[in-house]
């Protein structure tokens, strides 16, 4: 990474755009990223600030604030995302989770989130229990949800379920991608009652593989579900509204890993 | 093939036996908006012709077009229209398959051109490709355009990406033809 303790060297951190200046924090070791922060923020480099017109005193407090205090994204226009890469090898005493739905802007960061279980091993998350599902916080009721899975089954049922703008156990929505049939479906679940809203029976998640899973969601309602960078359909509905939880689960009795999870 | 049907809704409202379109049994992709209290379902559907045949077929199951589903959904959402319920054709996969095109293709396009989905891009560039490969050029769908309500090849495209079936029922009897009328040629070839 090299110093940046000189003057002459903080310099080059005005170079950046904002988005990979961001990133640089984000990638940082914390002595490093200590150092940025007393090297942008010290006289000269606020008057810096001052005179540069593409970073305004704004952008820089949002910098500050979002990387100090992720419980801030989302509001007062500061940007950021729910996401995980279990890079950490953990899954509590972390980060803790954005949880508010914004629109991403030029600032971003990855907040890691508490789990309510599972494994997290080698960067990835693992779970190995029947049917296992595992939480955690997150009220985004609208953008996309995207997580990348893995599973090892070939032989009975096997595939993951990604419930998202989870109220409760009787009210959420979940994709519900089954390797077995196959079936990679959009379903949701309103007062305890489940219903397929996008069902897709032709396209085969692969086993031992990487498959990506992703859903968008707009303030009217309107849902797009994808495998992969197919879209497999289209739908509406506004039976949910609100979200305190999504979770991340297996299907039948196999391992299933998780990676690279966004909420944005 | 797709279509725009109303069905009844079965299933028990369990996560293995949950509420979903009546079908007539048949095992086809579709996407739905609940109508009717919840007892019924605008649903669009695609499938093989036969399959989809036996679906329209079915007493249980009526046939809407392309404006009476609009009404529909504007009637339960009103900011949201065809492009909003629709499910990705695998007849189109199928035929690209046959022509040595991997419609995977269909991952080409991320960014959609009309409205907020991209499926209907999507389906459209496959289309294109598979019309390509079958020597349908431009002038072919402006004339086949002018033969019909529009006038141009590419107010056809428009109206796929708006998510009418007229239209990408329009472009695909034309691919089934072409299709036919190649393989037609090659086992005649073959014989001789």
């Amino acid at each position: 990474m090299g110093s940046f303790s000189t003057i002459g060297a903080t310099k080059l951190l005005f170079e950046y755009t904002i988005d990979e200046l961001a990133r640089k924090f984000n990638q940082a070791e914390p002595a490093v990223a200590a150092s940025y922060f007393d090297n942008l923020f010290n006289t000269l480099a606020i008057a810096k600030i001052l005179d540069n017109t593409n970073l305004s005193i704004q952008k820089g407090q949002e910098i500050v604030d979002a990387m100090s205090d992720p419980s801030k994204i989302g509001t007062g226009g500061r940007r950021g995302y729910l996401g995980d890469d279990w890079q950490d090898n953990k899954i509590t005493d972390r980060d803790d989770a954005a949880t508010t739905s914004t629109a991403l802007g030029r600032i971003f960061q990855i907040f890691r989130p508490e789990w309510s279980g599972g494994l997290a091993e080698d960067g990835v998350f693992k779970l190995t229990g029947t049917d296992e599902k595992q939480y955690c916080s997150s009220n985004f009721t609208t953008g996309y949800w995207y997580v990348k899975w893995y599973s090892t089954g070939s032989s009975g049922s096997w595939g993951m379920r990604f419930y998202f703008m989870w109220v409760d156990n009787n009210n959420h929505y979940f994709l519900d991608y089954r390797g077995d049939l196959p079936d990679l479906s959009l379903k949701k679940t309103v007062g305890g009652s489940t219903s397929t809203l996008i069902s897709k029976t032709d396209v085969e998640p692969a086993a031992n593989y990487w498959n990506d899973a992703k859903v968008k969601r707009d303030d009217d309602g309107n849902f797009e579900a994808w495998h992969g960078y197919i879209s497999l359909g289209t739908c509406v509905d506004t039976s949910i509204t609100s979200s305190n939880r999504l979770y991340l689960g297996c299907i039948g009795d196999v391992d299933t890993y998780f990676d690279n999870l966004q909420v944005y | 093939m797709k279509a725009w049907i109303k069905t009844k809704i079965i299933g028990e409202g369990t996560e293995d036996n949950p509420r979903r379109p009546y079908l007539a049994g048949q095992r086809v992709t579709s996407s739905m908006i609940e109508i009717d209290g919840g007892g019924a379902c605008l649903c669009r559907v695609a499938g093989t012709p036969e399959q989809i045949n036996i679906i329209l077929e079915d007493t249980e199951i009526t046939q809407l077009t392309d404006e009476e589903a609009r009404q529909i959904i504007k009637s339960k959402y009103p900011n949201s229209d065809l492009e909003n319920l629709d499910i990705a054709d695998p007849e189109i996969d199928e035929i690209a398959k046959s022509l040595g095109l991997d419609p995977k293709i269909r991952g080409d396009i991320q960014i959609p051109t009309r409205g907020k989905q991209v499926l209907q891009d999507q389906e459209n560039y496959l289309m294109a490709h598979i019309s390509e490969k079958l020597g349908l050029t431009k002038d072919f769908w402006d004339t086949e355009a002018e033969k019909s309500k529009w006038e141009k090849g590419i107010e056809i495209e428009h109206n796929i990406k708006e998510g009418k079936i007229e239209a990408h029922e329009f472009v695909l009897s034309r691919i089934r033809e072409k299709l036919k009328e190649k393989f037609s040629k090659q086992s005649t070839a073959l014989e001789a």
